[in-house]
C-alpha cells in the first residue's frame, strides 16, 4: 500500500541502538512517532513488546501498515504488540507499577506528556517522575526500554526532560539530515545517535 | 480523553493525501473519476468502520466496488426500460 | 422550641461549625449552626501511614483505624481522620498532603453540601424539619426527596439587575432593578450615591437570588459594601482563568458567590439560556451541589456530584486522585475497541415523509439496562442485560435521574403545550438531559475519579449493535433508513406520511433493542446536504427540514455554529421559514423568488445602516495565545486591539467583533466607539448570500438531482 503523507524516510531505524543497551530516550518532535512505529513493527516480528502511551501518540492503522509490508500474518504481528494508555501522570505511575519485568522490550511513548499538564504542581509532576523512573529502572533489568519524549510545552518544565535523560544509557535526538535531497522539513529528519553517556 | 484510533474518515483522508502525487500525475478529467472512488468509500465508512479491519482500506476497497456494481445495475435497469421502450415503439 | 419546617437554601462552614441558612414556612430566613465534625481517609504504605497518624495527633484530629471499600481494589485498611471544624480541612489535608504525598486519600474533597447530604439525608433546596435550641441544630430531618416530581415550590425572594448596556460594548449609564412587578432604574453616577441606592434596595428587599447580567464580571466585583445576607462572611471572589479540557483552551470569566443567598450572572452562567432559572435549581437539587456552584459548573460537575453521593451513602470511598489505568489491549483489540457511537451516513439528496427517531437518553439507559459501570469486568455485550449482579456505581447514580426524566417528558407529553406548568416541565427535562449527555462522556474522561476507558468503550459498542439492529428492524418492516447518527436514525417507506404510521416500526425498535425509543417528528421533506468540497460526498448530521406541523429543523449549517453573526444567521433563518411554506417538493421553486427578496430587502437595510450593531457582531473564541498565530484569525486581531488599548486577554477568551473595511479589517467590541461607515458592508452580504445559498441552492440542485439520478 502506500505511504503516510507525513512519512519519515524508511531508512532510519531506532533497532540497533535499541537493542544494545538498557534505557534509550529519545527526544524528537511527536515524541519521535513515526520511528516508534518502525520499531514496533519491526520487534513484532520477532516476538511480543509491550507500548506505554503517555501521549495518545500510538498509530495503530500505521503499525498495521508497516507490519504488511512486512509480513502477510499480519494478524498473527497485531497480537504481539501490547499497548496501554495512560491520560494523568497517576495513571502513567499506576501502568509503570502494575507492568510485569519481562523479557520483552518496553517502549514508553511520550512518556512526559501528562506531566506537562499545569494542572500538576511541578514539585508534584518531579514526585511523580522520580517514581516513574525506578519502576523503569525495574523494567529495563529485564528488557530493553525505550523512553520517547516531546519538547515540553513551556520552558518551565524543562526539568523534566533533563531528569530522563539523566537516566539513559543513550540518547537519541533528531539529525538535521545535510544532503540535498533530503531538505525535508524537520519533523521528517531522522533519530540517529547523538551522544552516549 | 483523546481517541487513539483515527476515524474512517481521517483515514480515507491520510490514503488520499499519500496518494496525492498520483492523483497529480492524472488528467483532469480522470482526477474527478479519481475522486469518485473515495466518494464512493466515503458513503460506507459506517461499514468499512464496523469491519474492525487493521487495514481498512481493504474494506474501503470493497466499499468502491459495491458502489460500482451498484451503479452497473442501475445503468442495466434503465437500458432495461429504454429497450422496452423502442420496442414498444417499434411494435 | 417548637421544630422549624421549611427550606434548606444554603450552608458553608464558618469558623467553628456549619452555616445553615433555612427559607421557614413562617418567611422566616433563618441562621442555624450544626456541629459538623469531617472524616477523611488515608492509605498505603504503613510506616508512611504510622507517620502520617503522630502528624495529624499533634493537630487535635481525632484518629482511628477502620477497612473501608475502595471501588476498584476492594476492602482497604485505611487510617480515619475526623477534624471537628469543617473550614479546617482544605488545609490540613494540604499539609499532609504536601507531607506525605505518596499515601492515597480518599473523601477529602468531597464538596461540604453533598456530605450534608449523605448524612442528613436532606440537602440543599429540600424541605426539612429542624429541632433547634436557640439557633443550634440538635435534630434534622429530610421531608422530601430530589426525585420528587412535584416539590412544593420554594418561595423565593428574587432580585434581578442589569445594566443597560453590556459592559464590554459601552460604559453602561443605568442599573435596571426588578423585583416583583418593582422595576425601576438607578442611575450609576455619581458611583457613591449608586451604591447607597443599591445598597438600600437589598436591605429593602432582602432578596434570596440576586439575578444579574454581568453581576460576576463587573457589578459584584466594584461594589464597596457586603451584598451578603450573613454580614460575618466576605464575598468569595473567583479569579477569571484559562484551562485546557476536551480539547480546548477554554476561559471561564471571574465569579462572585455569596452567602446566606445566592448569585447567580446570567451571562456567566454554563446553559443559562438553555433551561433558565427552574433549570438549575432542578440541577442544583438532583446533584446535591446548591445553586451558586451548579449554575456556573457545566454538567459534568454535577454527574461527579451524583457519583460522590452514591459513593458516600454506599460506603465506597471517593478517591481524590483517580489512578485506574487502562487494562493491555493487542493491536487488534485497540481497533476493535477505541471507536465512537454509530454514524451512517446519509443519502444525499431531498427526501419527502421521512421520519426520525430518537432513543431517548441512549447512552444513560446502555448504562444501566447493561449495568456498565467501571469496577464492573467484562460487561455483556450480547444484549442479556445482567440481573443477577449487583448494580453498579454508575447505573446506581443514573437510574433515578433516567426516570425522573422520563417522569417529566410523559407529563409533558400529555398537557396542552400552552398550559402553564408546560414551561417549567421542559426546563426541568431539558436540565436533566444536561446531565445525562455528560455522563457518558465522564465515563472515559480521565480525570473523573469513577471512570474507566474500557465502560466508555463497551458503552460506545453496545450503542453501535443497537442502532444495527435498529436498521434491521426497521429493513424487515420495508423501511429505508436514510441516515443514522449515534442515537437517531431517518427512516423513510411509501404510504407511512403520518406520525401513527411509522408507530408499528417504533414498538418493534423498542422490543428488539430495550431502550425507549421517540419519534422526534415527521419531516415533509428533509434535505441531506453533501461536502461542499466534492458533491458526492456525505456529510452525517448536516441537514435541514420541515416537520409536518410546520416547524422546522436543521443541523450543521450556518445558524447553528455560534461564530455566525446574528444578521447572517437571521436571513438564513427566514428563508429556510419561507422555503417551509412548500407543503411539497414540487412547491418548493414556487417559493424561491419570495426567498430571495427576503436576502435583497435585508441587504437594502444593512446598506442603508437600518441593522443594529449587535446583529453584526461575530463571536470567536481565541484558541490560543495572541501572540501564537502565524496568520492571525480576525478574533486574534480583535485581542489584539483589545490589548493595544490596556485590556487584558486570555486564550479561550471569546471575542467579539464587527468585520471592517481596510486594516485591521475587525473593530473590536469595547474597544472606542465604532465608526458605522466602516462597517465591511461587502463581507456581510457576501455571507447572507453564501448562507442563503446553503438552503435553496441545495435544495434545486438536490431536487434536479432527483429527478435525473444520481451518478458517481
Amino acid at each position: 500500500m502506500f505511504f503516510q503523507a507525513d512519512s519519515y524516510p524508511v531508512d532510519m531505524d531506532i533497532l540497533p541502538a535499541f537493542r544494545s543497551t538498557s534505557l534509550t530516550v529519545a527526544c524528537a518532535p511527536h515524541a519521535a512517532r513515526e520511528p516508534v512505529s518502525q520499531l514496533a513493527a519491526a520487534l513484532a516480528l520477532r516476538g511480543p513488546l509491550t507500548i506505554l502511551d503517555g501521549g495518545n501518540r500510538f498509530q495503530p492503522y500505521r503499525v498495521a501498515h508497516l507490519l504488511r509490508q512486512k509480513t502477510v500474518d499480519v494478524n498473527a504481528a497485531a497480537k504481539r504488540i501490547f499497548i496501554q494508555r495512560a491520560f494523568t501522570c497517576y495513571q502513567m505511575l499506576a501502568l509503570l507499577e502494575n507492568t510485569p519485568a519481562l523479557r520483552q522490550p518496553y517502549i514508553i511513548l511520550d512518556l512526559l506528556a501528562t506531566f506537562y499538564d499545569d494542572h500538576v504542581p511541578a514539585h508534584e509532576a518531579r514526585r511523580l517522575l522520580e517514581l516513574c523512573l525506578m519502576q523503569v529502572e525495574r523494567l529495563s533489568q529485564s528488557a530493553p526500554v525505550l523512553i520517547t519524549l516531546a519538547p515540553p510545552i513551556t520552558p518551565e518544565r524543562g526539568f523534566l526532560v533533563d531528569t530522563v535523560c539523566a537516566r539513559a544509557s543513550q540518547i537519541l535526538l533528531p539529525e538535521i539530515p545535510a544532503q540535498a535531497e533530503t531538505q525535508l522539513p524537520l519533523f521528517t529528519s531522522s533519530l540517529s545517535l547523538s551522544t552516549c553517556h | 480523553m483523546g481517541r487513539t484510533l483515527p476515524t474512517i474518515t481521517q483515514q480515507l483522508s491520510d490514503t488520499e493525501a499519500a496518494l496525492v502525487r498520483f492523483r497529480r500525475t492524472l488528467r483532469k478529467s480522470d482526477q474527478y473519476i479519481f475522486d469518485g472512488l473515495f466518494a464512493a468509500a466515503r458513503c460506507h465508512t459506517a461499514a468499512i468502520s464496523q469491519m474492525d479491519a487493521l487495514l481498512p482500506f481493504e474494506a474501503a476497497l470493497l466499499a468502491i466496488l459495491l458502489e460500482q456494481a451498484k451503479e452497473i445495475a442501475i445503468l442495466r435497469q434503465k437500458l432495461e426500460t429504454l429497450d422496452g421502450s423502442t420496442h414498444r415503439l417499434a411494435d | 422550641m417548637a421544630p422549624l419546617t421549611g427550606w434548606l437554601i444554603d450552608l458553608y462552614p464558618n469558623e467553628t461549625d456549619l452555616a445553615l441558612w433555612l427559607l421557614a414556612d413562617s418567611g422566616e430566613r433563618l441562621l442555624l449552626r450544626m456541629d459538623f465534625p469531617i472524616t477523611f481517609y488515608a492509605a498505603g504504605d504503613f510506616s508512611a501511614l504510622r507517620q502520617a497518624w503522630r502528624f495529624l495527633r499533634d493537630k487535635g484530629v481525632i484518629l482511628a483505624r477502620e477497612t473501608r471499600r475502595d471501588l476498584f481494589t476492594g476492602e482497604r485498611t485505611v487510617l480515619a481522620a475526623t477534624v471537628p471544624r469543617p473550614a479546617s480541612l482544605p488545609e490540613l489535608f494540604a499539609e499532609l498532603s504536601a507531607a506525605f504525598p505518596a499515601l492515597d486519600y480518599y473523601d477529602a474533597d468531597v464538596p461540604l453540601p453533598l456530605r450534608f447530604a449523605a448524612r442528613t439525608g436532606g440537602g440543599l433546596l429540600g424541605r426539612c424539619r429542624i429541632d433547634a435550641t436557640g439557633n443550634r441544630v440538635a435534630a434534622i430531618e429530610a421531608l422530601d426527596s430530589p426525585w420528587e416530581l412535584d416539590p412544593q415550590p420554594i418561595p423565593l425572594r428574587v432580585l434581578e439587575l442589569s445594566p443597560d448596556v453590556d459592559p464590554a460594548l459601552r460604559p453602561p449609564g443605568r442599573l435596571r432593578v426588578k423585583y416583583g412587578r418593582v422595576d425601576y432604574t438607578i442611575s450609576l453616577e455619581p458611583f457613591q450615591s449608586f451604591e447607597i441606592a443599591l445598597h438600600a434596595t437589598i436591605h429593602q428587599f432582602d432578596p434570596d437570588l440576586i439575578l444579574s447580567d454581568y453581576g460576576d464580571t463587573w457589578l459584584l466585583p466594584r461594589l464597596t459594601f457586603n451584598p451578603n445576607r450573613d454580614p460575618a462572611k466576605d464575598v468569595l471572589s473567583r479569579k477569571a482563568e484559562s484551562y485546557f479540557a476536551y480539547g480546548q483552551v477554554v476561559y471561564r470569566g471571574s465569579q462572585v458567590y455569596l452567602f446566606g443567598r445566592w448569585h447567580i450572572d446570567r451571562k456567566n452562567a454554563m446553559l443559562f439560556g438553555e433551561y433558565g432559572l427552574e433549570g438549575v435549581l432542578e440541577q442544583a437539587r438532583v446533584t446535591g451541589l446548591g445553586v451558586q456552584e451548579m449554575a456556573r459548573k457545566s454538567p459534568g460537575a454535577g454527574i461527579t456530584a451524583m457519583q460522590m453521593l452514591t459513593a458516600l451513602r454506599t460506603g465506597v470511598l471517593v478517591p481524590v486522585v483517580k489512578q485506574q489505568a487502562e487494562s493491555a489491549k493487542t493491536l487488534d483489540e485497540l481497533i476493535r475497541a477505541d471507536k465512537g457511537g454509530m454514524i451512517y451516513q446519509p443519502l444525499i439528496g431531498v427526501h419527502e415523509h421521512v421520519a426520525q427517531i430518537d432513543f431517548a437518553s441512549m447512552y444513560p439507559s446502555i448504562m444501566v439496562n447493561f449495568n456498565i459501570s467501571p469496577e464492573k469486568k467484562g460487561p455483556a455485550l450480547s444484549g442479556a442485560t445482567i440481573g443477577s449482579e449487583v448494580e453498579g456505581l454508575i447505573p446506581q447514580t443514573l437510574r433515578p435521574l433516567l426516570e425522573k426524566r422520563l417522569a417529566l417528558k410523559r407529563r409533558l407529553a400529555e398537557l396542552d403545550p400552552r398550559d402553564c406548568r408546560a414551561k417549567s416541565l421542559k426546563a426541568r427535562a431539558a436540565a436533566l438531559k444536561w446531565l445525562l449527555v455528560v455522563c457518558f462522556g465522564y465515563l472515559g474522561y480521565k480525570n473523573a475519579r469513577f471512570g474507566k476507558i474500557e465502560s466508555h468503550e463497551a458503552v460506545t459498542s453496545i450503542s453501535r449493535e443497537l442502532l444495527l439492529q435498529a436498521k434491521e428492524t426497521a429493513e424487515e418492516l420495508g423501511f429505508t433508513v436514510l441516515h443514522m447518527y449515534i442515537d437517531c436514525l431517518f427512516v423513510q417507506k411509501p404510504g407511512c406520511e403520518q406520525a401513527a404510521d411509522f408507530s408499528p416500526l417504533l414498538a418493534a425498535i423498542e422490543q428488539q433493542t430495550g431502550i425507549p425509543i421517540a419519534l422526534e417528528g415527521v419531516y415533509r421533506w428533509v434535505a441531506f446536504l453533501p461536502s461542499k468540497r466534492d458533491k458526492r460526498i456525505p456529510v452525517p448530521n448536516r441537514y435541514f427540514g420541515v416537520f409536518l406541523d410546520g416547524e422546522i429543523k436543521y443541523r450543521g449549517i450556518e445558524l447553528r455554529r455560534h461564530d455566525t453573526p446574528p444578521f447572517v444567521a437571521k436571513v438564513q433563518l427566514a428563508v429556510l421559514q419561507c422555503l417551509a411554506g412548500a407543503k411539497t417538493l414540487a412547491q418548493v421553486q414556487d417559493y424561491i423568488p419570495k426567498a430571495r427578496e427576503i436576502v435583497e430587502h435585508s441587504n437594502r437595510e444593512l446598506r442603508a445602516g437600518r441593522v443594529p450593531l449587535e446583529d453584526l457582531v461575530i463571536t470567536q473564541r481565541l484558541s490560543r495565545d495572541v501572540n501564537a498565530y502565524k496568520f492571525p484569525s480576525p478574533a486574534a486581531r480583535a485581542a489584539r486591539q483589545w490589548i493595544d488599548a490596556g485590556k487584558s486577554v486570555a486564550p479561550g477568551q471569546v471575542m467579539r467583533f464587527v468585520f471592517t473595511r481596510g486594516k485591521p479589517g475587525v473593530w473590536a467590541a469595547g474597544v472606542g466607539e465604532l465608526d458605522e461607515r466602516t462597517v465591511d458592508v461587502g463581507r456581510y452580504i457576501r455571507l447572507s448570500e453564501s448562507a442563503a445559498g446553503t438552503i435553496w441552492g441545495a435544495l434545486i440542485e438536490l431536487i434536479k438531482m432527483v429527478t435525473d439520478g444520481f451518478h458517481l
